[in-house]
């Protein structure tokens, strides 16, 4: 690929060696890779979301009840390319609107922790069977999460309020003014992700040149590495494109599929910044529940993945 | 008049809004009272899912965008 060459061009220039010359290579080609098709993917999935306002998104799901209705909200979680901050607004919405509390939950879910720019990105750096099981894993933990805590009762917990009628209108925008809006959007989640990446490679490019695989293999490679990797991804918040190339160089240094999986899952669907955005609707209770259920989810399906594969 | 962005913080877009409307009512001269709202429920209230929402006296404007200056000058000048 020409990112390969361009990479290996630098490193070429630059007269590097060992090492250096490893996670530098590493470090241009990841960057260069990863921005390209984040570019690509969000600027389409923006676009392609002036199709879908959150109000359209809440439409389909209304009236629908058990497996569909879950699956429906998982799906719609894995394309909406909405920053967390907008994901509050749109639960609350949901939640006045009526629609069930399980499948909004489930939207909740899905959306940070199934990306598309990620579903693009991962083939080729983790191989398409990893994607397809980040894909299928992260869809089953947000439908089991959104039924699990809609039996035990925890809409209770939702903060009050009166859900009212939007006076605005919502006109079909042009082609243009479409055109317009995914150019605006696209360019913020870009800029708000780039700095990730970028750390992310750096860290990654470390791993590549400098960590040495007895380290991984001792310390990494056990069961025990599924609840290291949950334990230190909850909390943490970083967007899931910085994530992958730590994962994928750890991977490469005979890290165990599951345990990566597990780690870039948390990272992704937790954090505590978006517990205290939570905090502003949930009552703790509630807070604590959700970040439990999904937490053992991205457990049970690393622990599962380190033993099946 | 009064000027009501909501959005959450952490929202980018948000703040700009806000910044982008504060300076269209300096330029103009407009006495007007821009501020910004964090609380997510009050825009629920008002059916709104999509940030940020702006708001003149009391009027849910346009929500989900964030439109240029001139076109904001032009939103809010119509509105005196």
């Amino acid at each position: 690929m020409v990112f390969d060459q361009f990479a290996t061009y630098v490193v070429d220039a630059l007269g590097l060696e060992g090492a250096l010359r490893a996670a530098a290579h590493f470090f241009v080609y990841d960057t260069l890779k990863i921005l390209a098709i984040l570019t690509a993917v969000i600027f389409g999935v923006t676009y392609l979301r002036t199709y879908f306002p959150p109000e359209k998104i809440r439409d389909y799901l209304d009236g629908k009840t058990a497996f569909t209705g879950y699956f429906l909200a998982a799906v719609l979680g894995i394309v909406s390319p909405f920053c967390s901050c907008s994901t509050i607004p749109i639960f609350l919405g949901m939640v006045g609107a009526g629609i069930p509390f399980g499948i909004t939950i489930t939207f909740l879910a899905v959306s940070p922790m199934i990306n598309e720019a990620a579903l693009v990105v991962l083939p080729s750096v983790v191989g398409l069977e990893l994607t397809a099981l980040y894909a299928v894993s992260g869809v089953t933990i947000g439908m089991t999460s959104g039924y699990t805590l809609n039996k035990l009762g925890f809409d209770r917990y939702v903060d009050d309020f009166e859900f009212g009628d939007s006076g605005v209108d919502l006109d079909e925008p042009t082609r243009r003014e479409r055109l317009e809006e995914a150019y605006v959007e696209a360019k913020e989640i870009i800029l708000e992700i780039i700095p990730y990446v970028i750390i992310g490679v750096g860290v990654g490019a470390l791993i590549h040149g400098y960590l040495p695989e007895q380290l991984v293999e001792t310390y990494l490679s056990g069961q025990w590495g599924v609840f290291g990797a949950v334990v230190v991804g909850v909390p943490m918040y970083t967007d899931i494109l910085g994530v992958i190339p730590v994962v994928e160089s750890l991977i490469g240094k005979g890290l165990p599929i599951g345990t990566g999986l597990a780690f870039m899952m948390s990272v992704a669907a937790l954090s505590l910044p978006q517990f205290m955005i939570l905090k502003k609707v949930m009552h703790k209770e509630l807070i604590a529940a959700y970040a439990g259920t999904l937490a053992t989810g991205i457990l049970l399906i690393g622990l599962l993945f380190n033993v099946v594969l | 008049m009064k000027i009501t962005v909501y959005g959450p913080s952490g929202c980018s877009n948000c703040t700009q809004l806000k910044e982008t409307t504060e300076a269209v009512v300096d330029r103009n001269d407009i006495d007007a009272d821009v501020t910004k709202d964090t609380d997510m429920t009050k825009l629920a209230a008002k059916g709104i899912m999509s940030t940020p929402g702006f708001e003149i006296d009391d009027e849910m404007v346009f929500s989900g965008s964030t439109p240029a200056a001139d076109e904001l000058e032009e939103i809010i000048t119509e509105r005196l």
